[in-house]
């Protein structure tokens, strides 16, 4: 196989960067810079880069794709990929330019690649070899088109005509044109076919996997239901990853309470809730802030930073929340239950809390905040008779129920016993009575009901764990929580009857690379979060961080360049000593013999052509002169600033 | 361990690789790696539109792979190679091919194939390729680099493909073809290749003519003065077949340069007077110079690039002797102990480079077999050349005993690196280092 590429047929270029210009619309740069790789088919001089011009242009061309990338990974985090995929063309454009421009046609594979480049002419033709990536140019501005993601079936068909013209000229010989452009034709309809199932595929496996997951695996918090880990066998998992940040400047002495919503109804291991509706609150004019309570001012604020997987999603934030404020934030809705959705850009967002002396206002109680599953009614019945709730006041009740769970259960996170479904919470109760967050939230607000208490299961996350290096509250996926709410003097009250060790306990699964992992997220946070309100990056600070290395390597590079540059001086000098002579005062006169008389054949000697051209005594005159000469041109001793004031003082006398 | 489980995946990745690089076109291996570029950018066919290309590139390669299976035809080739060749020096040899089909055939491609083998793990731990200490450290580890040089070294030589643009039908084609060895020893000519691109010109139809032949590669030679070592002429005796071509009887033979040891009276004098150098007259007689080189083959730590050297320069100092000046005994030791005598009408330099081409190199120790053999015939001898491609104990011992011996003797020491130590000094050794070879040969009979 031929490995050289040949080159791209004329004006193949430039008709791939025109598609690039439509699509990224940096279209005024394409046609410059087609225009400058398609004009030297018209202009007949080139220039000689040495391979070393080639080199240090393709580095320089790296150096350029390592700033883009640091830069664009700055301002867009993961998203970027396809913003340095639209710049792709201008990364190429010095070795294009090389090689268009250049005597050699074509970009040495060592220059390409620094592993070949370090094996020098040793390399082997198989391996160094010089090609023409005019070809691959034409591919990479497609690709870098497509990054535009605009005008599909245009797209396509340009793409089409672009590939079709670079196969036109590989065609092979054997076959007659027909052929070829029935085979092309072929190929199209069935590239469009197959773009189409792409699309279609990738909507419908979607589709599937979500459902999947649903039915299976991880969701994001939904408003309206959620499944409880009640009844499950074996040890409770969650993960170390930090799920948000929260800004204090010292720990609370207590756990805070971040709620994510609160459902109403039980049922076979299942919170549910009505259909749940989100008001979407207004924002307050000439700020990123959105108030909950118009009425209300913020006694205190938070800074909190949270990992975004989606544009949209249900935000943990405490009771007391009375605003929210931030430049990442686009849109605020809450519901009746207690939670709070926001719409933001996706990956690290910061934002501020407003927090007032009031909780949020959430739902009044409704019949179902009373009801009981029939299966457990009974259960229920039966330690409400034992506890004496019925004959309590609201306030006593809450306090026994407290006690009860604080006596005589105790937290476990293993599961080891398999229970006729409708049976766990009857066996935490009665038998086993271990069990993890869920297990105490629902029954504590299933017994409340029993005794007329209004209450309410709630998830969301309790902050504990403070970061003295970062000052911040650290809230992993395993601070998971839930926890009741209970309805007495017109007001919703939290109440946690899980055993306080459960944090501990869960800490203890914690993996070893947990210390790793935070630092990478922190970076990962660092680099890709914004300041609350100003406009201006924070990241800016820690894109110095990483062009750290960028000014080590151009520092190396410019330090390297010095050496090459000081070991050229010492050559010059050398070769200095070696052209001693060249600048004799005799060259004028001989140039003007020459001009008079007859010009020096090639090889003879000065003294020689003396002699022809001046026969006699004539000659003479100039022995002693040219013997000075040769000692100044040839002797490589000698005070050679005397012998040249010798030459001119000789020339003087003779004139 | 490790190294043994990537090796096994190498026999996968080459065949991968020769089967990438005889089937598609450098057109197609562009497609072909467009194709996952723009299948990972358009994964998410919502993001960007790359899924396009890589539909275009997917089918393209499809289709032409379909085309690709229907190159049909017959052929039939023919080789006309030469009788030798040299390492590093391409030659040109001639190729008929026979179209045996009805129709004409145009645009395909004539690739003419070495018998290709792939190295065990104990060969291939073993080798060393020089330009390692150039190579990063996971090509190094990994060594698949040093894996394609040994398997180009397998394969003996690079030919270069013919295009061949039209043949008629039933007609024949001679085409000349340059094969340029990497070797010395004998290549393998296994199949002809016939490459034919399909319409799109992405994938390669092939069929391949089995066709099997051979031809000697002579090791590289270097310019070499003649062997002029101040050995005596040594007393053979008369049954030795040589002294019936070659002596002091007074039978005229040929005029010749002056030894030490030749009488006065044997000197030529109107020669000597036409030349200003001492020339003999030869009788025959059972004395004559006979020269010994002895060749180190035992490669141990060394390169085997060492080992081709010292070939070389063993091949260089067998055909830079006259064949009248005296004889030439070529010893070394492979698995068993080879000695082979040239000049003086018996071999010629033809046939002692025909055994060099196919001397290898012995991975097991043999210098105390090479000591024996100088024993048996150091007595014959009048000097010695000793090329040695290492100094260790049992080499030096070698040395040791080579000087015991009290004739002229020439050491030769073939290395890698340009520095020098004083047991080499101690012992006269002249070093030869690969990269300035010839400048070291050149200052060999000047130092």
């Amino acid at each position: 196989m031929n490995t050289k590429l040949s080159p791209a047929p004329p004006g193949l270029i430039l008709a791939s960067l025109l598609v690039w210009g439509w699509q990224t619309e940096f279209m005024l740069y394409a046609i410059i810079i087609g225009l400058l790789l398609e004009l030297p088919m018209f202009i007949k001089w080139r220039i000689n880069f040495s391979d070393k011009d080639t080199n240090q242009l393709a580095d320089l061309s790296g150096v350029i794709f390592f700033i883009i990338t640091v830069t664009v990974f700055v301002n867009y985090s993961f998203q970027g990929i396809y913003k340095i995929l639209e710049l792709l063309p201008f990364v190429l454009l010095l070795l294009m330019l090389v090689q268009c421009y250049g005597t050699q046609n074509g970009i040495k594979t060592s220059a390409l690649f620094i592993s070949i480049r370090r094996l020098g002419e040793r390399a082997g033709p198989n391996v160094l070899y010089t090609t023409n990536i005019g070809m691959p140019y034409v591919f990479i501005c497609l690709i870098s088109a497509s990054s535009g993601n605009r005008y599909s079936d245009h797209f396509f068909a340009l793409c089409a005509v672009v590939i079709s013209w670079l196969l036109l000229t590989q065609r092979s010989k054997h076959f007659s044109r027909i052929t070829w452009f029935a085979s092309l034709v072929f190929v199209l309809f069935f590239s469009y076919l197959t773009q189409n199932g792409l699309q279609k595929l990738q909507n419908d496996s979607e589709t599937f996997f979500l459902q999947l997951f649903e039915q299976y695996g991880w969701r994001s918090t939904d408003p309206e239901r959620t499944s409880t880990s009640i009844g499950s066998l074996g040890r409770l998992k969650l993960s170390d990853r930090i799920i948000f940040r929260l800004k204090a400047d010292k720990p609370s002495p207590t756990p805070l309470y971040f709620r994510e919503t609160s459902y109403s109804s039980y049922n076979y291991g299942s919170w549910r809730n009505p259909k749940v509706e989100f008001d979407i609150i207004g924002k307050t004019p000439g700020k990123n802030e959105w108030q909950l309570n118009k009425n209300k001012s913020d006694q205190d604020t938070m800074d909190m930073a949270i990992y975004l997987q989606n544009q949209s999603a249900i935000i943990p934030v405490p009771d007391n929340l009375n605003s929210l404020a931030g430049k990442d934030l686009i849109q605020v809705e809450t519901s009746i239950y207690g939670s709070t959705r926001i719409e933001a850009r996706e990956g690290w967002i910061n934002y501020r809390l407003g927090i007032s002396d009031h909780d949020f206002i959430e739902a009044t109680p409704a019949a179902v905040d009373l009801g009981i599953p029939l299966n457990y009614k009974t259960d229920f019945e039966q330690i409400a008779i034992k506890l004496d709730l019925y004959s309590k006041s609201d306030k006593e009740i809450i306090s026994t129920v407290q006690q009860y769970f604080k006596d005589n259960f105790y937290y476990s996170i293993t599961q080891n016993q398999r229970y006729t479904k409708g049976q766990y919470l009857t066996k935490f109760l009665f038998k086993d009575k271990k069990g993890h967050c869920e297990y105490f939230a629902t029954a504590t607000a299933l017994l409340l009901r029993e005794a007329g208490i209004p209450a309410r299961y709630t998830i969301g996350y309790s902050v504990q764990e403070y970061s003295n290096w970062q000052s911040t509250y650290l809230v992993r996926a395993r601070h998971a929580h839930a926890w009741t709410k209970y309805y007495i003097d017109g007001a919703w009250h939290n109440m946690d009857t899980t055993p306080s060790v459960w944090a501990p306990m869960e800490a203890e699964d914690r993996t070893l690379l947990e210390p790793l992992m935070d630092l990478l997220s922190w970076l990962r946070y660092k680099t890709t979060s914004s300041d609350i309100e100003s406009e201006t990056k924070s990241k800016s600070d820690w894109m110095l961080w990483l062009l750290i290395p960028l000014g080590a390597y151009l520092s190396w590079r410019f330090y390297s360049k010095q050496r090459v540059e000081k070991n050229n001086e010492r050559v010059t000098l050398h070769s200095e000593f070696f052209r001693l002579g060249t600048d004799s005062p005799i060259y004028p006169l001989i140039k003007q013999i020459e001009q008079e008389a007859d010009s020096r054949q090639s090889g003879e000697t000065l003294m020689a052509w003396i002699k022809r051209i001046f026969p006699g005594t004539k000659a003479e005159r100039y022995y002693d002169l040219i013997s000075l000469h040769y000692a100044y041109r040839f002797n490589p001793v000698g005070d050679k600033r005397k012998e040249k004031k010798q030459i001119s003082d000789n020339l003087d006398s003779l004139t | 361990m490790l190294r043994k489980l990537i090796f096994a995946n190498f026999k996968l990745v080459y065949r991968a690789s020769q089967w990438l690089r005889q089937r598609f076109t450098s057109t197609g291996i562009l497609i072909l790696s467009i194709m996952p570029v723009a299948g990972v950018f358009g994964f998410d066919t919502r993001s960007t539109l790359s899924f396009q290309i890589f539909s275009i590139t997917l089918i393209l390669l499809f289709t032409a792979m379909f085309y690709s299976l229907f190159f049909r035809g017959k052929f039939s080739i023919i080789r006309k190679l030469p009788e030798y060749g040299s390492v590093g020096i391409p030659l040109n040899y001639t190729c008929i091919i026979r179209n045996e089909n009805k129709t004409a055939k145009r645009g395909f491609i004539l690739v003419d194939e070495l018998k290709n083998q792939f190295p065990s793990f104990a060969k291939f731990s073993k080798a060393k390729d020089p330009l390692d200490k150039n190579r990063n450290r996971i090509d190094r580890f990994i060594g698949y680099p040093r894996l394609v040089k040994i398997m180009q070294k397998i394969r003996g030589g690079s030919i270069k493909p013919i295009n061949i643009d039209y043949i008629a039908e039933k007609s024949e084609l001679e085409t000349s073809i340059q094969l340029t060895p990497l070797r010395r020893g004998y290549l393998q000519f296994d199949k002809t290749r016939l490459a034919m691109a399909e319409p799109l010109g992405l994938i390669q139809g092939q069929k391949f003519i089995y066709n099997k032949d051979s031809l000697l590669i002579l090791p590289k030679l270097y310019k070499t003065p003649r062997l002029n070592l101040q050995g005596k002429r040594s007393y053979h005796h008369g049954g030795v077949n040589n002294a019936s071509i070659v002596g002091d009887s007074q039978e005229f033979i040929s005029l010749r340069d002056y030894h030490p040891g030749d009488p006065i009276r044997s000197i030529h004098w109107r020669s000597f007077a036409k030349l200003n150098k001492p020339i003999v007259k030869e009788y025959q007689d059972e004395y004559f110079t006979r020269y010994g080189l002895i060749l180190d083959t035992f490669l141990d730590e060394q390169s085997e690039h060492i080992f081709e050297d010292a070939v070389s320069v063993a091949a260089s100092f067998m055909t830079a002797q006259k064949e009248q000046d005296a004889l030439l005994d070529l010893m070394f030791v492979g698995n068993t102990s080879y000695r082979f005598t040239s000049g003086r009408g018996l071999a010629g330099a033809e046939n002692i480079l025909e055994v060099l081409a196919c001397v290898q190199p012995a991975y097991e120790s043999n210098i105390a077999e090479v000591e024996l053999m100088l024993q048996q015939h150091s007595r014959e001898c009048s000097a010695f050349i000793c090329i040695l491609l290492e100094l260790d104990e049992s080499r030096l011992k070698l040395v040791k005993s080579l000087s015991e011996l009290n004739i002229p003797i020439k050491l030769l020491l073939l290395k890698e690196s340009t520095d020098t130590n004083s047991t080499e000094t101690e012992h006269d050794i002249h070093v030869i280092h690969h990269e300035n070879l010839q400048q070291d040969l050149d200052a060999l009979w000047t130092t």
